[in-house]
């Protein structure tokens, strides 16, 4: 028996000595010290246990997390000719770019602890955290660095005039700023194509225009012979909205009428929300209307119930279009619902402009008291700012790196704020134009650094250094694109259209989970099985017992499991009261110090809340 | 003052010449990419009409065989080649490229009711009604030759199935008991039972080669090592199981095609609960089979249609049927794990996309493009199976009123999973 092995732990050793003898050919590429068995590479020093407590956990997740970004700088590896990498390992991300391309709010805690959906859930984010480190690493590739105006210490900008900009800059961008007088057919309204290449301008006396600004060539140019009120490409240059008189025209871009829609009348302002292929229009009778540019029906027809509507602003961020009504309120309105989304009290007195800023956060408003204000539209609608001007803003419009402008009379004020996602403040204007006759109408050009301007006189493009951004991007808003690559876009964009249901306060409510409608299901659920098929299984003592099956035992074991149920429970419902009353009281600290004060009140003893009840007492 | 304005050079974004591309530049901020996730919506939702719309995934009929066709095998080393066995006792070797039949054998008087292929894929076996088992060679006779078996064995009993060993020259037969042959003898190296009743079929694992499964008209399904006289365990079910197949990457799991309109996936180590039912057919199921890649299988039945599953749905991804296709009695999923064969009662093979909307040959890129997205839209999406819906809201409906009449906790509430085994014997 023995014997056996012996042959067997001597094969190998015959092996590799036959192997020593003949020596394996070196190949040139490979190195003398990979050839020989060398000691093996220095292993990493293990991690530390991790602990198991599942806060510590979660911490940990974040923290992993928030380390991905920072590259590992491994050793540089030898290469065929010898050279170093001099940048091994990834390239570096910086943390703060990769934070705007995230959309996953990770300091909310992961919401089911089952682990198949949490290891999912994890899965996602570690997926979604890569894909925003890659994005600010292209970041790097983006060919154009946004304009600026500096003035020199203790100058101010604001008193740089455009005579001066024009003749500082380099001679294509001088050529941007023009007037075109055009004082015969009054006061114009303007409208820049969502390329920034093209122009419409429409002026009161039935002038209708559209021109590709940059080239300076005109498509068309017609008389409409009745009041135009406003102005608005459609998706594409191709397309002219046009509110007159009576009712709406659509013309393209040769000037031929294509349509006229009756049943948007006596229109005053017109929005186009890109996405969703609507055009708004908010006329006099106080409807706003929602027509769907793309097969030609009105989508909702909404009343206001404010009067005439003259005031209306676009939120690009989540296509909500802004009302500004005669009593100081600033309506939200979507075409799924027929009552205002969110109703705002801005000024003391009628709104006389609304803006929305590009990512939806602020909305500048000017009121008939003289007030600027900018709100902040994330959930507390609160003003950030306020500024009395002098005259008061007609027009203001918001520029794609936050700029904001304001017509007044026939000057134009922009202000601007410190960085690219804060408010404009209000207390220095950056830049200002007096004008040859009164603001009509205010538009910043996309992807350009130019302001136009319609006001009584005709049109001036204004130069303002650091209004646009920078960069485009190809597939949503090319400004060089050809006519196929336009068309390619159209129909791509018109295969995704947006419906016009889905248009709510926020746009990515479609990708959370829906809640209430869940619990809805489940309680139907139960409803219809009798049962609820989750529910942790009622407490069974077993009959059988091993070793110790007496009576009075089992009977002890089934009350003390029973009596820790009934406990927690008690303990469960405690804890709600406690934090009912919690919630009670901070809600009557937080109170605002009453409505009006009334004569009665010295009656009521201080931080009694049943002060009223005792009242009612005396007095009966 | 210092002043920059916004100022492109044309030429950086405008094409050369007219032979280049066009050039796009790209920003990947959010900020310029507004409303991603209603975008994202319509777009799934466009892709998932749009693969509705491309769906056409049957490919081919292959009709030559006089009588329904029985039995299915795949060739092992080749792609195109597929044998089959029909109820006149023919057997039909076919080309699948050129959809032709190569070659065919008058192989057992009877049904042919088995048919499988050596591993080497040099020779097949066939078992049929005249209680033989004959191996054949897969290459056809020489000129002159008479078409005629390498070997034949005369059984005692009818045998109902076989299968080939995955790696060895061993095979096994199924009827009043299983035998295990080795190729080289005329008697069974061993041969067991369990209960006396007809066996319908005996699968091999593919990857623990050793073992080996079978279902019984006595509604068991009985597991054996082919290293032991004796056999492993078994599990008793409320109705006979068809046929089984074992997942060709999880070495434990194997799939019962069950008379009881439903598959059963179980776990080998844990037979007293299924992994998962399958609900979705509305009469007996005849035959299934993985695909190769073992996320999915498909299963014929006595429905006229053929089904696909996921291995973790218990309802079925697509349904395929047509007006001709009478009673399904085998199915195949190719090696390629592109296409699905199926084998039916009015004598003739068809030849299915196990993808319905997959393109074939060119224009594929767009079609991964859309892949995720179609994904993503399963989850949104609410595509119920409506009929199988109706049945099952009936059935729950049926059993609550049951239970609201009766005495309570008279009718208990038994999960789908466990209400169909009936016991498990080791």
């Amino acid at each position: 028996m023995e014997m056996v092995p012996k042959p067997r732990s001597h094969a190998p050793a015959k092996k590799d000595r036959l192997r020593a003898k003949r020596k394996k050919p070196r190949r040139y590429w490979e190195q003398e010290s990979g050839a020989s068995p060398g000691p093996p590479p220095k292993k990493r020093s293990s991690r530390p246990a991790r602990p198991r407590s599942s806060q510590v956990l979660r911490r940990s997740r974040i923290s992993r997390k928030a380390q991905v970004p920072k590259p590992e700088r491994r050793k540089p590896e030898q290469t065929l000719s010898g050279a170093q990498d001099p940048f091994p390992g990834p390239a570096p991300a910086p943390l703060e770019v990769s934070r705007k391309f995230r959309r996953i709010d990770k300091s909310k805690p992961l919401p089911s602890p089952k682990s198949k959906t949490r290891s999912r859930l994890e899965a996602a984010e570690a997926e979604e955290e890569e894909a925003s480190v890659r994005a600010a690493r292209s970041e790097l590739l983006l060919a154009e660095q946004p304009g600026f105006l500096e003035g020199e210490d203790g100058e101010d900008t604001a008193k740089i005039l455009q005579a001066d900009i024009v003749e500082a800059v380099d001679i294509a961008s001088a050529a941007k700023h023009f007037d075109l007088n055009l004082r015969q057919f009054g006061p114009y309204r303007l409208n820049y194509s969502r390329t920034g290449r093209h122009l419409a301008l429409g002026g009161r006396r039935g002038h209708v225009a559209a021109l590709d600004w940059v080239t300076k060539q005109l498509m068309c140019e017609i008389n409409v012979m009745e009041a135009v009120r406003d102005i608005q490409f459609l998706h594409s240059e191709a397309l002219l909205a046009v509110a007159q008189n009576r009712w709406l025209y659509i013309y393209d871009n040769q000037g031929i009428e294509l349509h006229c829609v009756r049943r948007c009348d006596r229109v005053t302002r017109l929005e186009f929300l890109p996405f969703h292929f609507l055009l708004a229009t908010a006329s006099e009778t106080g409807f706003l209307t929602y027509l769907d540019v793309s097969v030609g029906k009105i989508v909702a027809a909404l009343n206001a119930r404010a009067g005439r509507l003259s005031v209306m602003a676009q939120n690009p961020y989540n296509a909500v279009i802004h009302l500004g009504h005669s009593n100081g309120t600033v309506s939200l309105w979507s075409p799924a619902v027929k009552e205002p989304l969110a109703k705002i009290l801005c000024h003391r007195g009628g709104i006389r402009a609304v803006a929305v800023d590009s990512t939806g956060t602020y909305m500048a408003t000017s009121g008939l008291d003289h007030q600027l204000k900018i709100f902040d539209l994330r959930g507390t609608y609160q003003p950030l700012s306020a500024r009395t001007l002098p005259q008061g803003a007609g027009h203001l419009a918001f520029s794609q790196r936050g700029l904001l402008v304001a017509g007044m009379g026939d000057v134009v004020s922009i202000w601007k704020g410190p960085g690219k996602a804060s408010p404009p403040s209000l207390e220095q204007p950056y830049l200002t134009h007096r004008l040859s006759g009164h603001v009509h109408g205010l538009q910043f050009c996309p992807f350009e650094d130019v302001l136009g301007v319609g006001h009584s006189g005709g049109i001036t493009s204004m130069l303002v250094p650091g209004a646009a951004e920078p960069n485009f991007d190809g597939l949503e808003n090319n400004p060089y694109r050809s006519r196929k690559q336009r068309q390619e876009w159209e129909v791509k964009a018109l295969l995704e259209k947006v419906p016009a249901e889905l248009i709510c306060l926020d746009p990515r409510a479609l990708a959370e989970v829906d809640v209430i409608s869940l619990e809805q299901r489940k309680k139907e659920r139960i409803e219809r099985l009798g049962y609820d098929p989750d529910a942790k299984a009622t407490f069974q003592p077993k009959l059988k017992q091993k070793g110790r099956s007496s009576t009075a035992s089992l009977v002890k074991r089934r009350r003390k499991v029973l009596d820790k149920e009934h406990r927690d429970k008690v303990r469960q419902s405690l804890e709600e009261q406690e934090q009912q009353q919690q919630q009670q009281q901070q809600q009557e600290k937080t109170k605002p110090p009453g409505t009006r004060p009334s004569a009665l009140d010295r009656f009521v003893p201080q931080g009694d809340p049943w002060g009223i009840n005792w009242c009612l007492c005396l007095l009966s | 003052m210092k002043v920059k304005m916004l100022s492109r050079n044309p030429d950086d974004y405008v094409r050369e010449t007219k032979l280049d591309l066009q050039r796009v530049p790209r920003n990947y901020d959010p900020a310029l990419h507004p409303f991603e996730v209603p975008r994202e919506y319509v777009r799934a939702l466009n892709a998932t009409k749009l693969e509705r719309v491309f769906a056409k995934p049957f490919l081919a009929s292959l009709d030559g065989h006089r009588d329904g066709v029985n039995c299915l095998a795949k060739h092992p080393k080749s792609l195109s080649t597929v044998l089959s066995g029909a109820c006149d006792g023919e057997v039909k070797i076919w080309n699948l490229t050129t959809r032709k039949c190569t070659r065919t054998i008058q192989a057992h008087e009877g049904f042919v009711r088995g048919i499988c292929t050596r591993f080497c894929g040099t020779s097949f076996f066939t078992v049929g009604d005249d209680k033989t088992v004959k191996q054949w060679k897969m290459d056809g006779p020489g000129y002159g030759e008479e078409e005629e078996p390498l070997h034949t064995i005369l059984g005692k009993t009818v045998y109902t199935g076989i299968d080939h060993h995955w790696k060895d020259a061993a095979f096994a037969t199924c009827g009043q008991q299983v035998d295990i042959w080795d190729e080289q003898r005329t008697s069974p190296v061993c041969s067991m039972t369990w209960g006396f009743d007809s066996i319908s079929s005996v699968k091999f694992n593919p990857i623990e080669t050793f073992l080996l499964g079978s279902c019984a008209s006595d509604r068991n399904i009985v597991l054996y090592d082919m290293r032991q006289a004796t056999p492993l365990k078994k599990v008793i079910l409320d109705m006979r199981t068809n046929t089984i197949c074992w997942n060709p990457m999880e070495a434990f799991i194997f799939t019962a095609a069950n008379e009881d309109y439903n598959l059963y996936t179980f776990d080998m180590r844990a037979l007293d609960t299924p992994v998962m039912v399958h609900l979705d057919h509305v009469s007996a199921v005849l035959d299934v089979d993985y695909s190769p890649t073992g996320k999915e299988f498909v299963s014929a039945s006595f429905d006229k249609s053929v089904r696909i599953f996921p291995v973790d749905k218990s309802q079925s991804r697509e349904v395929y049927h047509t007006k001709r296709m009478q009673h399904v009695i085998c199915v195949k999923w190719t090696s390629d794990s592109k296409y699905i064969m199926c084998g039916s009662d009015e004598m003739n093979i068809r030849l299915w996309k196990a993808n319905a909307s997959e393109k074939l040959g060119r224009d594929k890129e767009e079609d991964e493009c859309l892949q995720p997205l179609q994904m993503n839209s399963r989850c949104m999406l609410h595509l119920v199976h409506l009929f199988a819906y109706i049945l099952y809201i009936l059935f729950i409906s049926r059993e609550m009123n049951r239970r609201k009449h009766s005495k309570p906790g008279s009718v208990p509430i038994v999960s789908e999973r466990k209400k169909h085994v009936l016991a498990v014997v080791k």
